[in-house]
C-alpha cells in the first residue's frame, strides 16, 4: 500500500465524515480486497491453527490501507467505524451467499471440538445476527450502530462513545440491553417445532450448557 | 416509529436498566412495582432478562464464526497456476470444507471433469483425502460419481471426477417445487441403489446430505464423495473447518457421539434426507449447533404424514425406521429399503390403473360397480396390488420360495437387473384385470431408461407376504394373510361377485382400519403398523427373507402365475383360503396398515369402497361430503415482536376438524411471518377454534380445511 493510497483512503474517511456515502462505497471494495488478501495469506498457512477475531482482522486491514501509518486518531476511529460496517457486510453475504440455497439461510461453522466446549458454544450465526440487528435498528437505532462499532468493527468504548457523540457508561448500559435484547429476538426467532399437540409453542428447549458463562 | 411504541421502549429501557443490576430475588418485588398491572411489559422485560443472563459472548462468536467462514473461502494457491495435474482449470465450482472444488478440461481426453484439491495444511488430512481417494476410485456404479485420477500437486492431493451437469438436491430441495411424489421416491430408490452397492464393496459414505447428491438432467442420481466428504468430521485441528448447522442434522446420533460407524450411519443420514426430500422439512431443526444435535440425539421427529400427508403409510415407517436413534432398530441394508421403496414406486408409475367405483354412497361390491381408469398416485391400488401378488407368489412359491428368500446374496441387485422381466411384457396391457397387471406394469414402469428393477422390484413384497403367508404359524407371517386377504376381498369382488365372506371381512378390517385412519392417528397407527409390505422385515435381523430376492430367484414362478393371476378370482380364493386365520395376533398390524391406506387412499376414489363410517377422514371431494363449518374461532392473539415491529400478515392454515367439530391437526398452508410470531399465533388459535364437522352419506367425518388468518394493526397500535 503506497502512501498515495492512504492519503486516498484519509480522504475517503473525511469524505464519509461529512456524510457522502459514495466515499463508503469507494471504501468497501478497498476493505473487501484487503480483507481477502488477509484471508488468502492466513489459507496459505502463516497463522495456521489460529482463527482470526473480526476486530484483528479490521485493525489489519487498517494497517495496510494507511501504509502502516498512523492516521489521526480521528481518521483512525472513523475508518474503524466504516470498517465495522464493512465486517458486517462482507461476512453476512458471505455467509448468505454460502448458504444462499439452504433453508433458514443460516450456516453456523464451528469445528465438532469448538462446538462441545460450552464456553465457545456455537449460539446463533452471523446471520441471525444481522437480521436481529436490522430489527433493532428499527427500534433504537444507536443501540444497533454500538454493536455494530463494538463487535464488528472493534472499537473500544472509548471509540464507540466518541463517534456517537454519548457517554462511555451510555455505551455501556446500551450494550447490554442490546445484547440481550438481540438474543431473545434471535432465540424467539428460531423455528418453531411442528405443533404435534395443542399445546402453544414455546421457545424450543435448549440442551444443557447451553448458556455461555456471561461476559461482564 | 410512533410515539406510543416509542414511549413503552424506553419504559423497558430504564426498567430493564434498573433490574439489571438487582439480585434475582430483588428483581421480582421491583419488577412488580415498577410494571405497575402491565402484564406484557413485565414478562417482556422478564425475557430480556433471562437472555442477559444467558447471551454470554454470542455476538462475538457469531462474528468470529463469520470471520472463520469468509476466511476458509479464500482461494486455493492451486488455482492460480491454471493448470492441476495435465487439467486445465476453467474456474471454481465451489469450496469443499477443505480446499476447492474446479472445473477442469482433460486436454487429452476433451472432456470436462471436476477436480477436488485438498489444500489444508494439515499433513494428515492430506493424507487421508488420498487414501479415500483411492477407495473412491474403486467403485464403479451408475449412481456414484466416477473418479478419473488422483494425483499430488505441489504437495496438495487433487481427485478428478467426471463432470457432471445438473444440480445438487440441496438445491432441488429448496426450491421445493416441481417434484411428483414418484420422481422423489426414484430419487432415493437411485441412492439407495448406489449406497447399497459402495456398502457391498465395503465403503460408507459417511457423509450422505443432500448437498452430496447431485441429480443430472438426464434425472439419473449421482452421490459424490464417498468417503472424503466426511473426512472433515474426523480432522478435529482444523479450525476453520467444521459443521456447519446445516450439515450437523444429517449425521447419525452415533456420529455425533463419536462412535464407531457402520452402514446404517449411512442409513440414518439417508433418512434424514429422505425425511426433508419427502416433506420439505428437515427432522431434526434449530438454529445452532446444539440444538440440532440435542434434537438429533434425543427427540423424535414429527410423523412424516403428520407434514405431508399424501405420503403412504409406508413410506412414512421407512423413514422413521431410517431414523431410529439405535442402529440396532433400523434397516441392516439399503437392500432392505430398496425392498420397500421398489414397490411403492412400481405402483406409482404403474400408469393407469382400473379402480373399482361403486355407485355414489353405496358399498363396494354391489353389482354396479364399474371400471375406471384413474390417473395420478393410486394408493388405493397399492392395497390390491400387494394383495393382488401376495396371493400370485403365495401360490407359487410357498416354503420352498421361502427357503430361497433366506438365502440372497448381497449382489442380488445386479442379479435383479438380468432376472426382471422383458420389458414391455404383453400382460400389461389388460387394464380390467387388476391382478395380471401388477408385475408387468411394474416391470415396465422400471424400465431401461431408468435404473434397474424388474420382477424382483415390484415382487418384493410379494416374497415377504409369501413368507409369511406360506408358513402358517410364523409369526412374521401372520399379518401379511389378514392384510392380503382383505385388501384382495375388497379389491376381487367386484370382478368375482361372491366374495361374500371375505367381503364382508375385509369390511369389518377395512373399518377397523378406518377408525385409526385419519391423520390425527398417526402415532397410534405408526406403533401399531408394520404395513403389510414390510411384514417380514420387521423386527428382523439381517438374514430375514427379502421379497425381491423371491422375484429374482423365481421370475418363472411368477411368470406361471400370472395367467391365474390374470383370471383374478381363482388367485383371490387362493389367497384367502391359505391367508390363515385372520385374528392373529397380529393381525392389528395388518389393520394398522389398512388404516394407513384407507387414510390415504380417502383422498382418492378408491375410498368409496368402502362404506362411510363415523370419524372417517372425509376427502373433500367426495360425492355426498359436506365440509366442515367454522361454528366460532378465537381472535388470535397479536404477536407481541409483530407488533413492535409494525409487521402485519396473512396466514392459511390447513386444519384437520375430527368428527366432533374439533380441530385436532393445525398446519401452516401459506404465510407471509417474517418470522415474529404470526405463525404461532394463527396455529393456536387454529387449534381451538370449533366447527360443524363435516359429514358424509349423513355421518360425521374427519375432514382438512382452509382456515385463513389476517393480521392487521388497528389504530393506537
Amino acid at each position: 500500500m503506497t502512501r498515495a493510497a492512504a492519503k486516498d483512503v484519509t480522504q475517503l474517511l473525511r469524505r464519509w465524515q461529512q456524510g457522502d456515502q459514495a466515499a463508503t462505497e469507494a471504501l468497501l471494495p478497498l476493505i473487501y480486497g484487503e480483507l481477502r488478501k488477509i484471508a488468502r495469506r492466513h489459507l496459505r498457512g502463516e497463522r495456521h491453527g489460529h482463527t482470526l477475531e473480526a476486530t484483528a482482522l479490521v485493525h489489519e486491514v487498517y494497517l495496510r490501507l494507511s501504509g502502516g501509518e498512523e492516521l489521526h486518531w480521528n481518521d483512525r476511529v472513523h475508518f474503524y467505524a466504516v470498517a465495522a460496517q464493512m465486517m458486517r457486510r462482507v461476512l453476512v453475504d458471505h455467509a448468505r451467499s454460502r448458504d444462499a440455497v439452504k433453508r433458514g439461510g443460516s450456516v453456523v461453522k464451528v469445528s465438532l471440538d469448538e462446538a462441545r466446549d460450552p464456553a465457545v458454544e456455537s449460539g446463533p450465526d452471523v446471520v441471525a445476527l444481522d437480521d436481529a440487528l436490522k430489527s433493532l435498528e428499527v427500534l433504537d437505532p444507536r443501540k444497533s450502530r454500538i454493536v455494530e462499532l463494538r463487535f464488528f468493527g472493534g472499537l473500544t468504548l472509548d471509540e464507540t462513545a466518541a463517534v456517537l457523540g454519548v457517554s462511555v457508561p451510555t455505551v455501556v448500559k446500551e450494550t447490554r440491553l442490546a445484547r440481550a435484547w438481540l438474543y431473545s429476538q434471535i432465540a424467539a426467532g428460531e423455528p418453531a417445532p411442528f405443533p404435534a399437540t395443542a399445546q402453544p409453542a414455546a421457545a424450543p428447549d435448549r440442551p444443557p450448557g447451553h448458556a455461555g458463562p456471561t461476559e461482564r | 416509529m410512533e410515539g406510543a411504541a416509542r414511549d413503552r421502549w424506553r419504559r423497558v429501557q430504564e426498567i430493564f436498566e434498573a433490574a439489571a443490576d438487582l439480585r434475582p430475588s430483588q428483581q421480582a418485588t421491583y419488577l412488580a412495582t415498577a410494571c405497575a398491572g402491565d402484564g406484557d411489559l413485565r414478562q417482556e422485560i422478564e425475557a430480556l432478562l433471562r437472555s442477559d443472563a444467558e447471551a454470554g459472548s454470542f455476538i462475538e462468536h457469531a462474528i468470529r464464526r463469520g470471520s472463520d467462514l469468509l476466511l476458509a473461502a479464500e482461494p486455493d494457491p492451486l488455482e492460480t497456476l491454471g493448470k492441476i495435474g495435465k487439467y486445465e482449470i476453467l474456474g471454481r465450482i465451489g469450496e469443499g470444507g477443505f480446499g476447492v472444488v474446479y472445473k477442469g478440461r482433460d486436454a487429452v481426453l476433451q472432456r470436462y471433469v471436476a477436480v477436488k484439491t485438498c489444500s489444508s495444511s494439515d499433513e494428515k488430512l492430506r493424507r487421508r483425502f488420498f487414501r479415500e481417494g483411492q477407495i473412491a476410485a474403486g467403485l464403479q456404479h451408475p449412481n456414484i460419481t466416477t473418479v478419473h485420477d488422483l494425483g499430488v500437486e505441489r504437495g496438495v492431493p487433487y481427485l478428478v471426477q467426471e463432470f457432471l451437469a445438473g444440480e445438487d438436491l440441496n438445491h432441488v430441495i429448496a426450491r421445493q417445487e416441481g417434484l411428483t411424489v414418484l420422481r422423489r421416491l426414484d430419487i432415493l430408490a437411485q441412492m439407495a441403489r448406489g449406497l447399497e452397492y459402495a456398502h457391498v464393496q465395503g465403503v460408507l459414505h459417511r457423509d450422505v446430505k443432500p448437498a452430496n447428491i447431485r441429480i443430472l438432467p438426464s434425472g439419473a442420481v449421482k452421490i459424490m464423495d464417498f468417503g472424503i466428504a466426511k473426512l472433515l468430521h474426523e480432522v478435529s485441528d482444523v479450525t476453520t473447518q467444521g459443521v456447519t448447522v446445516g450439515t450437523v442434522g444429517y449425521l447419525a446420533p452415533e456420529q455425533l457421539r463419536g462412535e464407531a460407524v457402520d452402514r446404517r450411519t449411512d442409513i440414518f443420514s439417508f433418512g434424514v434426507l429422505a425425511y426433508e426430500l419427502l416433506t420439505y422439512e428437515r427432522p431434526f431443526k434449530g438454529s445452532t449447533f446444539s440444538e440440532v444435535s440435542y434434537r438429533l440425539l434425543n427427540e423424535e421427529p414429527a410423523a412424516l404424514r403428520d407434514l405431508a400427508p399424501s405420503h403412504s403409510q409406508v413410506i412414512a415407517e421407512l423413514t422413521r425406521r431410517c431414523l431410529a436413534k439405535d442402529p440396532a432398530h433400523r434397516y441392516e441394508s439399503f437392500g432392505e429399503i430398496l425392498a420397500v421403496l421398489e414397490p411403492e414406486i412400481a405402483v406409482l408409475r404403474s400408469g393407469p390403473i382400473p379402480v373399482v367405483l361403486p355407485p355414489d354412497g353405496e358399498p363396494a361390491g354391489a353389482g354396479a360397480a364399474r371400471w375406471r381408469f384413474q390417473r395420478g398416485p393410486r394408493r388405493a391400488a397399492r392395497g390390491w396390488l400387494l394383495a393382488a401378488a401376495a396371493v400370485v407368489l403365495a401360490a407359487s412359491l410357498g416354503l420352498g420360495g421361502r427357503a430361497m428368500l433366506r438365502h440372497r446374496p448381497l449382489g442380488a441387485l445386479e442379479m435383479r437387473r438380468t432376472t426382471g422381466l422383458p420389458v414391455g411384457e404383453p400382460s400389461r396391457v389388460a387394464a380390467p384385470a387388476p391382478p395380471a397387471a401388477v408385475p408387468a406394469r411394474g416391470g415396465e414402469g422400471q424400465g431401461p431408461g431408468v435404473e434397474a428393477a424388474g420382477a424382483g422390484d415390484h415382487a418384493s413384497p410379494v416374497g415377504r407376504l409369501d413368507a409369511g403367508g406360506g408358513g402358517a404359524g410364523r409369526p412374521v407371517s401372520q399379518s401379511s394373510p389378514v392384510t392380503s386377504r382383505s385388501r384382495n376381498a375388497v379389491m376381487a369382488s367386484p370382478v368375482e361377485g361372491r366374495a361374500t365372506a371375505a367381503d364382508s371381512a375385509a369390511r369389518r378390517q377395512g373399518s377397523n382400519g378406518r377408525l385409526e385412519a385419519p391423520a390425527a392417528a398417526g402415532s397410534r397407527r405408526s406403533a401399531l403398523a408394520t404395513p403389510a409390505g414390510r411384514a417380514g422385515s420387521a423386527g428382523s435381523g439381517p438374514a430375514e427373507p427379502r421379497g425381491d430376492d423371491a422375484g429374482a430367484r423365481e421370475p418363472g414362478g411368477i411368470r406361471s402365475e400370472r395367467p391365474a393371476g390374470a383370471t383374478a378370482s381363482p388367485a383371490a380364493g387362493t389367497g384367502t383360503a391359505t391367508g390363515g386365520p385372520a385374528e392373529e395376533p397380529r393381525s392389528p398390524a395388518g389393520a394398522g396398515d389398512d388404516a394407513g391406506n384407507a387414510g390415504e387412499s380417502a383422498a382418492l376414489p378408491g375410498a368409496a369402497l368402502r362404506p362411510m363410517v363415523r370419524g372417517d377422514l372425509i376427502p373433500p371431494d367426495a360425492p355426498g361430503a359436506l365440509p366442515p363449518r367454522l361454528l366460532s374461532r378465537p381472535e388470535p392473539q397479536y404477536p407481541d415482536r409483530a407488533r413492535r415491529r409494525q409487521a402485519e400478515s396473512d396466514v392459511l392454515m390447513l386444519v384437520l376438524v375430527d368428527e366432533n367439530g374439533r380441530v385436532i391437526r393445525a398446519i401452516v398452508k401459506q404465510t407471509d411471518d417474517p418470522g415474529v410470531g404470526f405463525n404461532d399465533a394463527a396455529r393456536r388459535a387454529a387449534l381451538h377454534a370449533t366447527f360443524q364437522p363435516a359429514s358424509r352419506d349423513g355421518l360425521p367425518g374427519k375432514m382438512w380445511t382452509e382456515l385463513p388468518f389476517s393480521f392487521r394493526l388497528h389504530q393506537g397500535d
